[in-house]
C-alpha cells in the first residue's frame, strides 16, 4: 500500500476510535447522571427511613418509660411489692 | 427546418453557483461570527449563568446529639418534623385554602386568611406538625402550601427532669438547663457542597455529600437514673401537695461515688410544651437559694467537734427555751435545760446550737463553711448555677454567728446541702457532685473532717431518726436511718421574718454503710411547716425504693435466714410437686411446692403472695387449695425447710 493509502486509513480509523470514543462518553454521561437519580432517590428513601426509625425509637422510649409502665402496671392491677413480697435468688 | 439565425441563450448557471457559494460563504461566516460571539466573547458570562443552572449549593447537617440516663434510657433526641408554610401570591383563592388548611391544622380559618395578606410572599401556618397532618395536608395538593422538614426536640419522658434537662428553641438551640450548658457539645455540624442539578431542578447524589450522621452532634449521658428519678419526683409531688406547698425540689446523690441519681422539682415542668410566660422550667435546685434552718447544725456540729470545741457528750444549757443574744432572741420549740450535742441534735435545740457555734467562734466555723462549698457556686455545669449568699466573716457579730449556727442569716442552695451532708457521709472526706456519667474517671475527694468526727456525727443524725428525735417518721423498719429535719423561717421582703416557712429533710440509706443521701425541700407550706412532719415520711418512701431496688431492703432478711439454714437442708430431699395442675376458677394446691414453682403460677393470675416463715418449700397457703381465686389478688404462703 502507497504512503497515501496508509495516511487516509489512519484517518479513517482514527475518525471511528474519535466517534466510538464519544459515544462511549456520552453513554457513561447518562449512565453517570441515571445513577445520580437513583442515588438520590435510594438517599431519600435511607432518610426517610432514619427518620422513621428515630420516630419509633422516641415512641419506644415513651412506652417504655418508668412513668408510662407504672400507670401501666398499675391499671393491670399491679403494685410495688411489700417487703416480705421480695425472695433474692442466687445463684 | 430550424431557425438558424437567432442569438444562442446566455449561460449563467456559472453566475448562480457562484452566488450560492457566496451566500454560503456568507452564512458560514455568519456562523462562525456567531460561534465567535457565544464562545469567546459571551463565553465566560454563558460559563457562569450554565453553572449557575447546574450546578448548586447544598448545606447538609446532622441531628442534635442525644441525652440519656445512666441505663441508656432516653431523654432527649431529635427527630424530623414537617412544617407547613405558603407563599401568599401563588394562591388565588385564599379563603377555601385557609379554611382546608385550618380543618388539618386545628386553627382558625380566619386567622390563617388574616396572616395570609397581600404583599406577602412566605408566612409560617404551623411549625412541627404531626405526620398525620402532614399526610393530610400532601393529599390535598393545595397550590402555593409546602411542607418544610425541621428539626424537633423530643422527651419521650415527658416532664421527667425537666427542669435540668432544660430544652432548645425553634432553630434547635439550647437556652435552658443542659440543653444550654451543654449546647457546644450537642449541636450538630454541618457541610456545604456542591451538587448538580438537572433542568426541572432536581439535585442529584453527590459523592461528597458523604454521610450525614458524621456531622450529629455528641450525645450526652447523665447520672441520672430514671427509676429513682420516677420515685423521688412522684414523692415530692406528694409532699407539696400534702404540704399545700408553694413548690418543693428533692435531690438524690449515690453517696460512695457523688453521683446525683435524681433532681427533681414540683411543680414538673415538661420540656414538650414549653409556656414561656409561666416560668416553671426554672432550675430551683442550682439557682434558688433558701435558709437550710436547723439542717445546718449537724454541719456547724461536725466543725465543733473537729475543733475539739466539746464532745458528743457534752453538755450545753439550753435556757428552758429562751434564750437572748445581744438582745437578739432566740427560741426552741420546747423547753430544754441541759442537753448533750447529740440530743442538741436529736430534738435539734437552736439555743444549743448558737451556744457551741459562738464557742467554736465565727473564723474557724466560716473557714468549714467555705471548705464544704458555701458560698460559691460548685462548678457544676449548669446556666445561673446560684453561689448562695454567705456574708463575709468580718460582718460576723456574735447574732450573725448565732444565727448561722442554726441554719439562718446564710442562703444556699440544696446542691451546697448536698455536698456537705455526703462530706458527712462519706468519712468526711468532701466529693464533687457528678451530673455526667463517666464510669472510668476516678473520684477525687478531699477530707475535711476526721473519719471519727464523721461518724460521730453520723451516730447522732441516726438518732434524730431512732430515738424520740424530730425524725423519726423516717424510720425503717431493719435498716439503720441517719436524717436531720430542717424548719426555716423564710425572710420578708420586708425586713426581719415573716410567717413562711421551708420545710426539709435531709437523710442518708443506710446509716452503717452510706449508699444513697436523700435531700428533699418544700416550700411555704401551708398545712403544718415541720419538715418532720411534712417532707420525712416521702424521704422515707423514696429510701425504700431506692433500697428495695437494690436489694439492700430485702437483705437483712435473706442473710438471716441464709445463716439458719444448716446445708444439710439443702442436701435432703425435697418431694417436689413435678406437675401442679392449674384450674382457672380455683386455687391449686402449692403445698410441697417450691417457692419459685408457686410464685410462677401466682404471678401468672398477677397476684404477688405474702411469704412467712423460712424455707424453700411451700408449708400452708391462704386461700386453701379448691377455694376460688382471691378477687382482692391477696394471698399467704408459709414456708418450712422441710418435705412437705
Amino acid at each position: 500500500m502507497s504512503g497515501d493509502g496508509k495516511g487516509y486509513l489512519s484517518i479513517g480509523a482514527m475518525f471511528v476510535a474519535t466517534i466510538i470514543l464519544g459515544l462511549g462518553l456520552v453513554w457513561v454521561n447518562i449512565e453517570r447522571v441515571d445513577l445520580a437519580y437513583e442515588l438520590k432517590t435510594l438517599e431519600r428513601e435511607l432518610q426517610e427511613k432514619q427518620d422513621q426509625n428515630s420516630k419509633l425509637q422516641v415512641e419506644r422510649h415513651y412506652l417504655l418509660a418508668p412513668a408510662t409502665l407504672r400507670a401501666r402496671a398499675e391499671k393491670a392491677g399491679l403494685r410495688p411489692p411489700g417487703r416480705d413480697q421480695i425472695r433474692i435468688l442466687q445463684d | 427546418m430550424t431557425k438558424t439565425g437567432s442569438k444562442p441563450s446566455k449561460d449563467r448557471s456559472r453566475g448562480k453557483i457562484i452566488f450560492a457559494g457566496f451566500l454560503f460563504a456568507l452564512a458560514l461566516m455568519g456562523l462562525w461570527a456567531r460561534a465567535y460571539f457565544v464562545q469567546v466573547v459571551k463565553g465566560p458570562e454563558y460559563a457562569k449563568m450554565a453553572n449557575r443552572q447546574y450546578w448548586a449549593s447544598e448545606t447538609v447537617s446532622g441531628k442534635r446529639g442525644e441525652i440519656f440516663d445512666r441505663n441508656g434510657l432516653l431523654l432527649a433526641k431529635s427527630i424530623s418534623t414537617p412544617s407547613v408554610y405558603v407563599r401568599p401570591n401563588e394562591i388565588k383563592d385564599r379563603w377555601t385554602v385557609s379554611q382546608r388548611l385550618g380543618a388539618i391544622l386545628g386553627l382558625n380559618p380566619k386567622n390563617i386568611a388574616a396572616e395570609m395578606g397581600p404583599g406577602k410572599r412566605f408566612v409560617w401556618i404551623a411549625r412541627k406538625i404531626s405526620d398525620a397532618q402532614a399526610q393530610a395536608i400532601t393529599a390535598e395538593t393545595l397550590p402555593g402550601v409546602y411542607l418544610e422538614t425541621e428539626n424537633s426536640r423530643q422527651y419521650p419522658q415527658g416532664h421527667m427532669a425537666g427542669q435540668l434537662l432544660g430544652f432548645v428553641n425553634m432553630d434547635g438551640k439550647g437556652i435552658e438547663g443542659l440543653e444550654k450548658s451543654f449546647n457546644d457539645q450537642l449541636m450538630p455540624s454541618s457541610s456545604k457542597f456542591t451538587v448538580q442539578r438537572d433542568a426541572a431542578g432536581k439535585r442529584l447524589s453527590s459523592p461528597e455529600s458523604g454521610d450525614r450522621s458524621s456531622f450529629n452532634g455528641q450525645d450526652l449521658r447523665l447520672t441520672l437514673d430514671s427509676q429513682v428519678q420516677l420515685a423521688t419526683e412522684e414523692a415530692l409531688a406528694r409532699s407539696v401537695i400534702r404540704a399545700r406547698g408553694k413548690s418543693g425540689m428533692a435531690l438524690v446523690v449515690e453517696v460512695p461515688t457523688g453521683d446525683i441519681l435524681a433532681w427533681g422539682h414540683y411543680p414538673f415542668f415538661n420540656p414538650n410544651a414549653v409556656k414561656k410566660i409561666r416560668g416553671e422550667w426554672k432550675n430551683r435546685v442550682a439557682v434558688d437559694i433558701f435558709e437550710p434552718g436547723s439542717t445546718m447544725k449537724p454541719i456547724m456540729v461536725a466543725a465543733a467537734l473537729q475543733e475539739k470545741v466539746c464532745r458528743p457528750s457534752t453538755e450545753y444549757y439550753c435556757e428552758n427555751g429562751k434564750w437572748s443574744v445581744k438582745g437578739r432572741r432566740v427560741k426552741d420549740t420546747h423547753k430544754y435545760e441541759n442537753l448533750t450535742v447529740s440530743k442538741i441534735i436529736r430534738y435539734s435545740s437552736n439555743i444549743g446550737a448558737a451556744k457551741i457555734g459562738l464557742e467554736l467562734g465565727a473564723a474557724k466555723l466560716n473557714r468549714y463553711l467555705q471548705e464544704l462549698g458555701f458560698g460559691r457556686r460548685l462548678g457544676l455545669p449548669l446556666p445561673g448555677e446560684s453561689a448562695g449568699l454567705l456574708n463575709p466573716v468580718r460582718q460576723w457579730k456574735d447574732v450573725e454567728l448565732a444565727n448561722i449556727s442554726f441554719g439562718q442569716g446564710l442562703g444556699v442552695t440544696m446542691l451546697q446541702l448536698a455536698e456537705a451532708y455526703l462530706c458527712i457521709a462519706n468519712e468526711g472526706v468532701r466529693l464533687p457532685l457528678r451530673l455526667v456519667h463517666e464510669p472510668g474517671k476516678p473520684v477525687q475527694g478531699k477530707r475535711v473532717f476526721d473519719p471519727d468526727v464523721a461518724a460521730q456525727v453520723m451516730a447522732m443524725l441516726e438518732e434524730v431518726v431512732r430515738e424520740d428525735g424530730t425524725g423519726t417518721q423516717a424510720r425503717i423498719e431493719g435498716v439503720r436511718v441517719a436524717g436531720k429535719t430542717g424548719t426555716a423561717q423564710k425572710a420578708s421582703p420586708t425586713g426581719g421574718y415573716g410567717g413562711e416557712y421551708v420545710a426539709s429533710f435531709v437523710a442518708v440509706f443506710p446509716a452503717d454503710k452510706p449508699r444513697y443521701l436523700v435531700c428533699m425541700m418544700v416550700d411555704e407550706p401551708q398545712a403544718g411547716h415541720y419538715g418532720g412532719v411534712l417532707v420525712a415520711p416521702e424521704v422515707r418512701n423514696v429510701g425504700v425504693q431506692l433500697l428495695t431496688s437494690s436489694g439492700m431492703l430485702a437483705e437483712p432478711v435473706e442473710k438471716m435466714r441464709m445463716a439458719k439454714v444448716s446445708p444439710e437442708r439443702f442436701s435432703a430431699p425435697v418431694q417436689r410437686q413435678e406437675n401442679i395442675s392449674v384450674d382457672p376458677q380455683v386455687m391449686p394446691d402449692l403445698q410441697g411446692a417450691t417457692v419459685r414453682q408457686a410464685l410462677e403460677i401466682l404471678v401468672a393470675r398477677g397476684i404477688v403472695p405474702k411469704v412467712s416463715g423460712q424455707g424453700v418449700v411451700i408449708e400452708k397457703q391462704k386461700p386453701l387449695p379448691g377455694e376460688k381465686w382471691p378477687a382482692d389478688k391477696k394471698c399467704q404462703l408459709w414456708l418450712t425447710g422441710q418435705p412437705g
